[in-house]
């Protein structure tokens, strides 16, 4: 499988943070390959309602993607804060292609009404939610950054916190309202 | 928003939540002073921190990987009736599962009907489903026996494997259960395992 490709995601996210702009597209390619894993192993064993080792999966992911062990111990604040915002921007891109391909007309004809399986996870409300962390991020940055770390990187509130150079009080509180922000504005800018 | 609110607005609302829910109102109020627009703004923030659910409560890409594999399960199976794959004019579909559909079809070669099995569309790039199917190929054509649809061939078009098979007429064991208890002689042709 794609298990080599985890130091090279390292040497990747390094020449990105230097300026390589090359080194995007195949962080991007890395990201995308490990997310369309990830997707592909939901559908072979998720049902509804059936929950699955999903923080497993996602960290298993992580892993996968980025080999810590590289990364020196000085610059893991920043590594971790360059990795956030690239994860921010694959995946609000990706959300912003899937969104525009359905509404383009890319969807067939309907064969069977039992093939339309509501959706409760929907690529429109991660798109929506990028937005919103774009209004947010203008006027608490600090907060912005709390949500790229904990929500698109996926790190706990600790790491967060060490990342930031904050207390994990701080986080919490900071991420208490960011979230009931973006869920306001959300609603507010369309049907939820 | 304006920066100078947003503190206000902050320091209000993490006050408020320190308080215990009954004393909260009073203190909204009072820390408000009148200021509706404010009031209403906390008060919306509040209702939707409060809020359980899954909102924004796993990882992004959890979330995009499960609304792609919501998005995909949801898609339209297409059909191949009416469409020609290599020399196989592809009819009505006989049956579906979750290691492939069943079609039945014409060999414009040959001139004769047979089955062909595709892969359902949502493994059509999966590694590991193809090679199990390839295998399936493989097992069916070392058999032999007039009760085992013969296999004539694995097959590519287009990118898509199919398996190329003899068509069997007749019902489904569950069809024939429907209409009572099957009885010994009706399915002992069916090859039993040779002792070892």
């Amino acid at each position: 499988m794609a298990g080599d490709s985890s130091p090279q995601v390292t040497l990747l996210l390094r020449a990105w943070r230097e300026g390589d702009p090359a080194a995007l597209d195949q962080l991007t390619a890395a990201v995308y390959s490990e997310f369309h894993r990830l997707a592909h192993r939901y559908m072979l064993r998720e049902r509804p309602d059936h929950t699955l080792q999903t923080s497993a999966l996602v960290n298993e992911a992580y892993l996968r993607l980025v080999d810590s062990s590289q990364v020196d111990w000085k610059n893991r604040a920043h590594f971790f804060a360059v990795a956030a915002t690239l994860m921010r921007r694959i995946l609000v891109d990706f959300a912003r292609s899937r969104a525009s391909q359905k509404k383009g007309g890319h969807v067939q004809k309907i064969e069977f009404e039992e093939a339309y399986v509501p959706s409760r996870h929907r690529v429109e409300d991660l798109l929506a939610l990028g937005e919103a962390l774009t209004a947010l991020e203008a006027f608490d940055p600090r907060k912005a950054k709390v949500v790229e770390l904990h929500f698109f990187a996926g790190l706990t509130p600790e790491e967060t916190a060490e990342v930031l150079g904050v207390s994990p009080e701080t986080v919490f509180r900071d991420w208490r309202l960011a979230r009931a922000w973006l869920k306001q504005q959300m609603k507010a800018e369309g049907p939820a | 928003m304006n920066p100078e609110r947003w503190r206000e607005i902050e320091r209000i609302y993490n006050a408020a939540l320190e308080l215990e829910s009954g004393r909260r109102d009073a203190y909204l109020a009072e820390a408000c002073a009148g200021d509706e627009s404010l009031r209403n703004e906390i008060d919306a923030l509040l209702r939707n921190g409060a809020v359980e659910g899954d909102f924004m409560q796993a990882p992004a890409i959890e979330f995009a990987a499960r609304a792609l594999a919501e998005e995909r399960a949801a898609e339209p199976v297409v059909t191949l009736t009416g469409r020609t794959i290599a020399h196989y004019k592809v009819m009505e579909k006989l049956g579906e599962g979750g290691m492939g559909v069943v079609y039945c079809a014409g060999d414009t070669n040959l001139s004769r009907h047979v089955a062909i099995k595709v892969l359902p569309n949502v493994f059509a790039g999966d590694p590991e489903r193809l090679a199990r199917f390839e295998r399936e190929a493989k097992l069916l054509a070392s058999l032999s026996h007039p009760n085992i649809a013969a296999i004539h061939g694995l097959e590519q078009d287009e990118g898509k494997r199919f398996l190329v098979l003899e068509l069997v007429e007749g019902q489904t064991v569950a069809q024939r259960l429907l209409k009572g208890v099957l009885r010994k002689n009706s399915y002992s042709a069916v090859p039993e395992p040779e002792p070892v």
